[in-house]
């Protein structure tokens, strides 16, 4: 049975978890039928009407999306941090103005670069992007914590927002941000990072919140039926380990 | 014809290379499509290094620019000291072709980089680590009064004290306590874990089946 389990087990979540996605879907688009109800983040509220702010202040926003990059174990991470700065970027295309990007994975720069430039293309006013938008101030996770916190010292940034892979090093830009009262919102999947970051900002965005960016933010009907499948998938899950923990005792 | 260039071409190809990969991963498909995976990890592997060039070059206008801005002078040196070790670095590998397979760790002003300046340095801002976290521990204890805090703090300290213990007695006394917080902590990491892995599992899904496409317009 263990052996099933851990040769099959991810395979049968995996499609379990898209059959799941599929049916949520098929129920939220069904006409006339009320959009589903999740749990309030605060840290996704505090996102909203910050590109105007920093527009009215004539500061900037710094997004980091991380020290990961989009060929490796951190991808999906780092598409989750993404959605962040894609969110402000819509915001902002109106506006000419761009929020900074910044990750220390040269693959993450242009992919971030591209998807603050889409907003533009789609608004039809190309000619405003601010070009090098997603900038790489540092090739690996300290030298980009430090080129990070010389960014947050010496450029007018009005709200610091790290969203993406970070490990310890986090500190180090938290450090920086406090220095400077800036008020931060953190996102990760990293509980070292995500320690070090409870001590210092309220707007945390811990593990899987961070990857219901897009689904809290846009609220499109894939999104939110990816989102009720995972619930759903993780309580599943919760029930076997309980069922596994009695059936040990009783053995 | 754009449309197709920009938008249909990169969804189509993401999505049948990451189902490929995914399928790969499948026990009863891992020795048929072992090969393909390979050979579709390697491009990735060769657009990485494009992009890594690519990268360089980013690296150096973003220091660049913030430098004739006026913003930062660390953005000079930075700007200097990357183009000099690029260009002696290349040199060095030139000396050394074809032996293109050493790691440039291994070479002699590679070493001389790696051990004297950016090992160093990075050590230094490790050690300084410790004690932002510090600061941030004093930050949070002044911020919020709550239980939480006190909850916070006190585990900390307890895991410092039996990391080294000062005396066998404490150790005696404390160790118990950190077995329960260690418990405690582990159970919260797995409910962590298992989340992420969901949350990780929902943005796959997403991009194998284009809802959502980072890589195209």
């Amino acid at each position: 049975m263990n052996d099933f389990i851990a040769t099959y087990g991810g395979s049968i979540l995996s499609v379990f978890f898209g059959v799941l996605v599929v049916v949520f879907y098929a129920l939220f688009s069904r006409a006339g039928r009320r959009r589903p109800h999740f749990r309030a983040i605060p840290a996704f509220n505090m996102l909203r009407g910050q590109m105007g702010r920093a527009i009215e202040s004539g500061r900037d926003l710094h997004v980091s999306i991380g020290t990961g990059g989009i060929s490796g174990d951190d991808t999906a991470t780092t598409l989750a941090g993404l959605a962040v700065a894609e969110y402000l970027a819509e915001e902002a295309a109106a506006s000419g103005i761009a929020p900074i990007v910044s990750t220390s994975d040269a693959t993450s720069a242009i992919v971030a670069e591209d998807a603050l430039r889409r907003p533009y293309i789609r608004q039809g006013n190309l000619g405003d992007f601010p070009r090098g938008a997603a900038c790489l101030p540092a090739l690996g996770s300290v030298p980009y914590a430090a080129a990070t916190m010389d960014l947050l010292n010496h450029d007018p940034v009005l709200t610091n927002i790290m969203s993406g892979t970070f490990g310890a090093e986090a500190a180090l830009i938290d450090q920086a941000a406090n220095n400077n009262e800036l008020p931060q919102l953190f996102g990760a999947a990293d509980p070292r990072a995500l320690a070090v970051m409870a001590t210092s900002t309220d707007h945390l965005l811990i593990g899987e919140e961070m990857y219901a960016a897009k689904a809290y933010l846009r609220a499109q009907l894939p999104h939110l039926a990816s989102l009720r499948a995972a619930d759903v998938v993780r309580i599943v899950i919760a029930v076997l380990i309980v069922l596994a923990f009695v059936a040990g005792l009783l053995k | 014809m754009r449309r197709i260039i920009t938008s249909v071409a990169p969804t189509v190809i993401t999505g049948i290379a990451g189902i490929l990969v995914l399928l790969s991963f499948v026990p009863p498909l891992v020795e048929a499509l072992a090969g393909l995976r390979t050979i579709l990890i390697n491009i990735a592997i060769i657009v990485a290094s494009i992009a890594l060039l690519l990268g360089f070059g980013r690296l150096l206008n973003w220091h660049w620019l913030r430098f004739r801005q006026r913003r930062s002078g660390y953005s000079l040196i930075a700007f200097i000291v990357a183009l000099l070790v690029f260009l002696a670095l290349s040199f060095e590998r030139v000396q050394n072709w074809p032996n293109v397979s050493q790691a440039v760790a291994n070479l002699p002003l590679g070493n001389m980089v790696f051990g004297f300046v950016i090992a160093p340095i990075q050590g230094s801002l490790g050690a300084l680590l410790a004690i932002f976290l510090a600061a941030a521990a004093v930050r949070m204890a002044r911020r919020h009064r709550t239980w939480g805090t006190l909850w916070f703090l006190v585990s900390a300290v307890i895991v410092l004290i039996t990391q080294i213990p000062p005396t066998q007695a404490a150790a005696d006394i404390l160790q118990p306590i950190r077995d329960l917080f260690n418990a405690i902590a582990m159970g919260g990491l797995r409910g962590l874990l298992l989340g992420v892995a969901l949350g990780t599992m929902a943005v796959a899904f997403r991009v194998l089946f284009a809802i959502d496409r980072p890589q195209s317009e």
